[in-house]
């Protein structure tokens, strides 16, 4: 997978920036790192493909799983992934970001822009119609 | 500079903002801390003005509450 090296908070993060294919029936896996401090407690972590606009991320697809996050009584981070199950939708490029807690998130990450492409379903085989294009005989033997 | 109660005294001229530092002990409870202003009138009595009041609550041993930074897409894959 293609991508650039940028400085972030944690140092130098690898930024993914090469479109992953994706067909129904498959799994997207999305990693996420994201810095705590305090209390244990159990939150959900949350990632979703979509459409970001002006009005907000317009979500297509998601997939969340509860995280244990342990006491941290100083800046620490953590790194988890969440599954977003593919099913058909739309073919194209889609948006991707990830969360903590859904409704109202706890903290939020950069949208990636158009790095899901979301491929057509394949369709079971099936045969349109047949003709008879020509005929000769065969000597026997 | 102390008064006879303990209190810390310090000038602050008029318009400043000035800081120093203090220190006390709260075994086993919370204190306020409780700031005073005074100023000095033309019959040389000095009368209190302002007054501020911070709580400090006794936190020693207590876990923050929990508190999250930012979150990053470290990466994402195509799992069949």
């Amino acid at each position: 997978m293609g991508g650039v090296y940028v400085p972030s908070q944690f140092g130098v993060v690898f930024l993914p920036l090469a479109p992953v294919q994706v067909s129904p029936g498959d799994t997207l896996r999305v990693t996420c790192r994201y810095s705590h401090y305090g209390a244990a407690e159990d939150v959900v972590l949350y990632a979703a493909i979509g459409n970001h606009g002006w009005a907000g991320f317009d979500e297509v697809l998601k997939g969340s799983k509860t995280v244990s996050v342990p006491e941290d009584l100083a800046w620490t981070n953590h790194e988890d992934y969440v599954d977003i199950v593919v099913s058909a939708k739309a073919p194209g490029y889609y948006d991707l970001y990830a969360k903590i807690d859904g409704g109202i998130p706890r903290v939020t990450s950069p949208v990636l822009q158009d790095v899901i492409e979301l491929l057509a379903e394949v369709t079971e085989s099936e045969f349109g119609e047949i003709a008879i294009t020509g005929c000769a005989g065969v000597e026997a033997g | 500079m102390r008064d006879a109660a303990g209190a810390m005294q310090v000038v602050v001229p008029a318009g400043a903002t000035h800081a120093w530092y203090d220190s006390f002990v709260m075994p086993e409870q919370s204190v306020t801390v409780t700031a005073v202003s005074w100023y000095l009138g033309g019959d040389d009595t000095w009368y209190p003005d302002d007054r501020a009041e911070e709580d400090v609550g006794l936190e020693a041993g207590d876990v923050p509450d929990s508190d999250f930074g930012l979150i990053e897409i470290a990466g994402y894959e195509r799992r069949a």
